[in-house]
C-alpha cells in the first residue's frame, strides 16, 4: 500500500481523484494539497521529521502562484535520499504541446496523464 | 587814217619809202597772219586732242578723276561724276577726300585714297577690289579702284589719276557709252588754261589708263594710241586685233589675220566697219586671246568719234580677271545652288532694297506646301512670318541697320493649316557685288515640343522630389564641380546660394554626432569607388531633429575611370516615423498573437477542467448509487459550482472577444443606472447579501461613452469586491463613487476585502493572472476590464494593501468634449 499525494488547485478534482484512488485500494494514505506551495510545505515537514515522501505524486500543471513546473524546480532541491522512492506523474487537462514537451524533458516526471484519472489508469501504476 | 597823212605831206621819195614801209608792213602782216594761222592750226590740233581726251575718257565707263599734287580735283569724267554723284562743277576744286570716300567692304575701315597714295609714293597703286564708295547722297556702292601719279615733262609729280569702276551688277549691265551725248565742255577745266599743259595732262591721264585706246580713221589708219595700246602692241607683236602703231593700217592687219582663218578678227572687223558705216553707234565684242603661257580675254569696243571726219575710237580692255572670276563664280554659284536646293532649312533670298522675296529653296516650298511662284515678289509678312506689314517693316529696318536679326520662335502656317514654330535668322551680305538678304528658316516645332517636354519632366521631377523629400546631387570628378538640386537646399531649409555646394558644407549641415561617421563613409567612397549609402540626422531650421539618408553611385567612362559621382539625399523623417509606428504595431500584433495562442490553450484547459470535474463526479455518483444517499446533496452542489464556473468563464471569454473586436458605441451615460444594473445582476452572487454597497454619483452635464464597456468594467470591479471580501471582517463594504465633468469621468470602487499584495499588483491586469488561491475567477476579469478602458482611451489603476483597503480608479474621457473639439 502506498502513500499518494494529490496536488491540484481544483478542490473538486482533488476530491474526485481521492475517491477514485481509494476505490482502487492501492493507497493506505491519500493526501490532497490545493497548491504547489502547500505541497512543498507538506513535503518539507515530512523531510524534517525523517518520514519518507509519498510514493506517488499526482501534479497539476496550471495552478495560481506556483505552477507544476515551478513546484518541480523546488522539489529537485530535496535530497536524493528523500526522493528515491517517490514518483511524480503529471496530471493535467492541458494539451498544450509545449507543456507536454517540457514535461517529457523533465527527468523527475515519471509520466504525463491527461485528466480525468480513471481507475484503469490507477491500476496501471 | 595815219597812212593818208603820210601820203599827203611827204615827198615822192618819201612816198616810195612809205610804200616800201607799207609793203613791209603788209608783208609783216601777212607773215603775222600766216603765223597766226599756223598757230591757230596748232591750237586746233591741241583742242582736238583735248576734245579727244574728253570724248575718250567719257566713253570709258570707268570713273576717272585727276588731281593736282595736293589732291585737289582738276578733272572728273562723266562716269566718275555719275558714280560718285558729284556734279563736275561741284567736284572741280574740291579735295579728293571729300568727293571720294571709301571704306573696306568687310571691315568698314576707312581706306587710304589710292590717288593720294600714288602721289605720295610716286608709283602706281594697284587695283583694290571690294571697296565701298560712299556716294554723295550717302548710299554705298561697291567699286574697285586704282591710282597712278602724273608727271610733267621734266618727270616731276604734278598730280595723280584715280580710276574706279562701279562693280554692282546693275551698273555693269548699263552701257557706259550710252552717256556720250552729254555735251562736252569747251574747256578742259579751270585749272588747265594753258593748252600745252593741257596736252601734257591729257596724254598723261590717258597714258595712265590700263585700257588700250586707239583712234582710227575711215581707212583704218591708226591716228592715235595711248601708252597702254602702244606697250601691248610692242610686247605682243603687231598682229590681229592687238595690232598697231600710229600710221599703220588696222584694217589691213586684220584682213591678213582673217586670211589665216582667225574668225574672231573677222567678226571684230565686221563690227568695227558697221560703226564706220553708221549702221551702229557702237560695237562691242569679247574674245579670248590665249597664249601658250597664259589665258587672256579682251573686251573690244568701237564707237563713233569726231564730228567732221568720221573716226572710230577702239577701246580694248583686259577682262581676264573678270572672266576668270566668272568661271570661279560659276563653280561657287553651282555649289551655292546645290546647298540652297538640298538644305534642310528653309531659305529665302530677299531683295535688299524692297524686302521682296526673290528666291526660295525647295525645302521651304515643300515644307509650306505653296508653289515657287507663290513666294516670289511677296514680303515676309505675306507668307505669315510676321503679324502684319508693320511688324515686317520693323524687322526689315532692324535688319538693314544691324545686318543681322534672329527670332527664336516665330509662328508659320503651312498651306494645309498646320502651325509650325520656326527659328528665323536673317543677314545681309554682299554677293556678286550686290547687297542680298538671306533668311534661314528652321522648323523647330519638334525641338520646341521636346524642350517643352523636357521642361515638363523637369517640373515633374521637381514635384516628385518635393513630395518624396528627395534631392539629387552630383560631383563631376573631372572638374570637381558640385551640383545640388533645389530640393537639396530645401531639405536643409536653405536657399540656393546660401552655401557653396561642396563636401565640407554638407558635413557642416549634418548632426555633429553623425559627422565623423559621415566623413569616414565619404572618404571610403572615394578610396574604394563603392556605391553605397549612409543615414544621418540633422537639425532643421525650425529646430526639429530630422532623419535623412544619402545614396550614391559612380559613373564610369569607357576606360572604367570614374567620372561622376551622383546620388540622392532623402528626408526620411516621416518615413522613419511611419516605420517606427509600423514596428510598434508589429510588436503589438505579435503580442496579441502570443496572447491569442495562450488564450486558445488556456481556454481549452479551463473549459475542460470543470467539465472533467463534472465527469469525475458523475462517475462517482454512478458507482456509488447503491451506497447511502447522504453525500448526494453535496455532490450535486459541487456539480452546480462546476457548471456555474464554466458559465462565468464562457461569459468572460465572450466579453473579451467582444471588447477586442467591436468598435466604440457612443451612448449617453447615466452612471446611477449603470451601477444599479450591475448591482441587480450581482445580488444573487454568493456573499453579496453580506456586503454593504454605497454609491455616490456626482454627474454634471452630459456624458458620452460606450455604455456596454463601462458596464462590463463595473461588473468586474464590483463582482471582484464581492468575491474577494474578507469574511473575517464584520462590516464588509463597497463604496462606488462617480464624478463627471465635460472632460472626463472618474470612477472609484473601494472595498475592505482581502487586498492584493503589492508584488502582485503589477500583474493583476494580465491575462489569466490570478492573484489568490481562491479559484473563483477565470483570470480574465481585470484583463478584460483594462482592455475595455484602454479602448475608451481611459486609464485604470489600483491602490491596495494585503488585507487592507483596495481602491480601483477608472478615468474615462467624455466623448462629448472630444467630438466637439473635432
Amino acid at each position: 500500500m502506498k502513500h499518494i499525494l494529490l496536488i491540484d488547485d481544483n478542490t473538486i478534482d482533488n476530491y474526485i481523484n481521492k475517491v477514485i484512488i481509494s476505490k482502487a485500494k492501492i493507497a493506505h494514505l491519500i493526501t490532497t494539497k490545493n497548491s504547489g506551495l502547500e505541497a512543498l510545505a507538506f513535503l518539507t515537514t515530512l523531510h524534517a521529521s525523517g518520514k519518507s515522501f509519498p510514493e506517488i505524486i499526482f501534479l497539476d500543471l496550471q495552478m495560481p502562484e506556483m505552477d507544476g513546473f515551478q513546484f518541480l524546480d523546488q522539489y529537485t532541491k530535496f535530497s536524493e535520499e528523500a526522493k528515491k522512492n517517490s514518483n511524480i506523474y503529471m496530471l493535467t487537462s492541458s494539451n498544450n504541446p509545449e507543456d507536454v514537451k517540457k514535461a517529457g524533458d523533465c527527468l523527475s516526471i515519471k509520466n504525463f496523464f491527461n485528466k480525468p484519472l480513471s481507475s484503469e489508469l490507477v491500476a496501471q501504476i | 587814217m595815219s597812212h593818208l597823212n603820210y601820203i599827203t605831206f611827204l615827198s615822192p621819195l618819201a612816198v616810195v619809202g612809205t610804200a616800201m614801209i607799207v609793203l613791209f608792213l603788209l608783208l609783216l602782216l601777212l607773215l603775222l597772219y600766216k603765223e597766226n594761222k599756223a598757230r591757230k592750226k596748232i591750237t586746233n590740233e591741241l583742242f582736238l586732242k583735248n576734245d579727244w581726251f574728253h570724248k575718250i575718257t567719257n566713253r570709258l565707263g570707268d570713273g576717272i578723276i585727276a588731281t593736282d599734287s595736293k589732291g585737289v580735283i582738276t578733272m572728273i569724267n562723266t562716269s566718275a561724276s555719275s558714280i560718285t554723284g558729284w556734279q563736275k562743277q561741284e567736284a572741280l576744286g574740291s579735295h579728293i577726300n571729300s568727293v571720294f570716300k571709301i571704306t573696306d567692304q568687310q571691315t568698314k575701315a576707312k581706306l587710304v585714297n589710292p590717288v593720294l597714295d600714288a602721289i605720295e609714293k610716286n608709283k602706281n597703286i594697284p587695283l583694290v577690289n571690294h571697296a565701298l564708295l560712299q556716294q554723295k547722297d550717302g548710299n554705298c556702292l561697291c567699286i574697285d579702284n586704282s591710282g597712278a601719279p602724273l608727271h610733267n615733262n621734266k618727270g616731276e609729280v604734278v598730280g595723280g589719276v584715280l580710276l574706279f569702276r562701279d562693280l554692282t551688277a546693275k551698273k555693269r549691265a548699263e552701257d557706259p557709252l550710252h552717256n556720250i551725248n552729254l555735251k562736252l565742255e569747251s574747256k578742259v577745266g579751270a585749272r588747265t588754261p594753258e593748252e600745252v599743259e593741257s596736252d601734257i595732262f591729257s596724254t598723261a591721264v590717258l597714258g595712265s589708263i590700263p585700257s588700250h585706246i586707239a583712234v582710227i580713221d575711215n581707212d583704218g589708219r591708226i591716228i592715235a594710241v595711248n601708252k597702254s595700246w602702244e606697250n601691248y602692241a610692242k610686247n605682243n607683236g603687231e598682229t590681229n586685233l592687238e595690232h598697231g602703231s600710229i600710221g599703220s593700217n588696222y584694217f589691213d592687219a586684220c584682213e591678213k589675220s582673217i586670211l589665216l582663218g582667225d574668225s574672231f578678227t573677222e567678226r571684230a572687223l565686221k563690227g568695227i566697219k558697221s560703226v564706220f558705216n553708221k549702221e551702229k553707234d557702237k560695237f562691242e565684242f569679247q574674245y579670248p586671246c590665249h597664249t601658250p603661257n597664259e589665258q587672256q580675254w579682251f573686251n573690244l569696243s568701237a564707237s563713233q568719234f569726231g564730228d567732221e571726219n568720221l573716226q572710230v575710237v577702239l577701246v580694248r580692255k583686259d577682262i581676264t580677271d573678270r572672266e576668270l572670276a566668272k568661271q570661279a563664280n560659276k563653280i561657287s554659284e553651282s555649289n551655292y545652288r546645290r546647298l540652297f536646293e538640298s538644305a534642310k532649312d528653309g531659305i529665302l533670298i530677299l531683295d535688299a532694297n524692297t524686302g521682296m522675296i526673290e528666291d526660295v529653296n525647295p525645302y521651304l516650298i515643300h515644307k509650306l506646301g505653296f508653289s515657287y511662284d507663290y513666294f516670289i515678289g511677296k514680303e515676309l509678312w505675306e507668307i505669315g512670318l510676321f503679324q502684319d506689314a508693320k511688324a515686317s517693316k520693323i524687322a526689315f529696318e532692324e535688319l538693314q541697320r544691324k545686318e543681322y536679326i534672329r527670332y527664336e520662335d516665330l509662328p508659320l502656317k503651312t498651306k494645309e493649316g498646320q502651325h509650325l514654330k520656326v527659328e528665323f535668322i536673317s543677314n545681309v551680305y554682299w554677293a556678286d557685288h550686290k547687297k542680298v538678304i538671306q533668311c534661314n528658316i528652321r522648323d523647330i516645332t519638334e525641338r520646341v515640343a521636346a524642350e517643352r517636354n523636357l521642361k515638363e519632366s523637369e517640373r515633374r521631377l521637381k514635384e516628385a522630389q518635393a513630395i518624396s523629400h528627395t534631392a539629387n546631387w552630383e560631383i563631376n570628378l573631372v572638374t570637381n564641380e558640385n551640383n545640388w538640386s533645389d530640393e537639396f537646399y530645401q531639405i536643409f531649409g536653405l536657399e540656393r546660394g546660401d552655401i557653396e555646394p561642396c563636401k565640407a558644407s554638407f558635413l557642416n549641415l549634418i548632426n555633429p554626432a553623425n559627422r565623423l561617421q559621415a566623413d569616414k563613409s565619404m572618404q571610403e567612397v572615394f578610396d574604394e569607388f563603392k556605391d553605397s549609402s549612409f543615414d544621418f540626422s540633422f537639425t532643421a531650421k525650425d529646430g526639429s531633429l530630422k532623419n535623412a539618408c544619402s545614396e550614391w553611385q559612380f559613373e564610369y567612362d569607357k576606360n572604367n575611370v570614374p567620372v561622376r559621382l551622383y546620388g540622392i539625399i532623402q528626408d526620411t523623417t516621416e518615413r522613419k516615423a511611419v516605420e517606427e509606428k509600423l514596428e510598434r504595431q508589429n510588436k503589438e500584433l505579435k503580442k496579441a498573437n502570443a496572447e491569442l495562442d495562450r488564450f486558445v490553450y488556456s481556454t481549452s484547459h479551463d473549459l475542460r477542467a470543470p467539465l472533467t470535474s463534472l465527469m469525475g463526479l458523475i462517475d462517482i455518483i454512478d458507482e456509488d448509487l447503491a451506497e447511502a444517499e447522504i453525500d448526494q446533496k453535496e455532490r450535486i452542489n459541487m456539480m452546480k459550482q462546476s457548471i456555474a464556473k464554466l458559465d462565468n468563464f464562457i461569459e468572460d471569454i465572450i466579453d473579451y472577444s467582444r471588447n477586442s473586436r467591436t468598435e466604440i458605441e457612443e451612448n449617453e451615460i447615466n452612471f446611477k443606472e449603470i451601477i444599479n444594473q450591475s448591482y441587480q445582476s450581482l445580488k444573487y452572487m454568493e456573499g453579496s447579501a453580506r456586503i454593504a454597497i454605497e454609491v455616490v454619483v456626482e454627474q454634471t452635464g452630459k456624458f458620452i461613452s460606450d455604455k456596454r464597456r463601462i458596464q462590463l468594467t463595473l461588473n468586474n470591479l464590483i463582482s471582484n469586491a464581492i468575491k474577494y471580501q474578507d469574511k473575517a471582517k464584520l462590516n464588509p463594504y463597497i463604496i462606488i463613487t462617480v464624478f463627471t465633468d465635460m472632460e472626463k469621468a472618474i470612477i472609484t470602487v473601494e472595498d475592505n476585502g482581502i487586498g492584493i499584495a503589492e508584488e502582485k499588483q503589477a500583474k493583476i491586469f494580465e491575462m489569466f493572472y490570478r492573484a489568490t488561491l481562491l479559484s473563483i475567477g477565470s483570470g480574465l476579469g481585470l484583463y478584460i476590464a483594462s482592455e475595455a478602458i484602454s479602448k475608451l482611451a481611459g486609464t485604470i489603476s489600483l491602490k491596495s494593501k494585503q488585507g487592507g483597503k483596495t481602491t480601483f480608479t477608472v478615468t474615462i474621457p467624455n466623448l462629448l468634449k472630444i467630438n466637439q473639439t473635432r
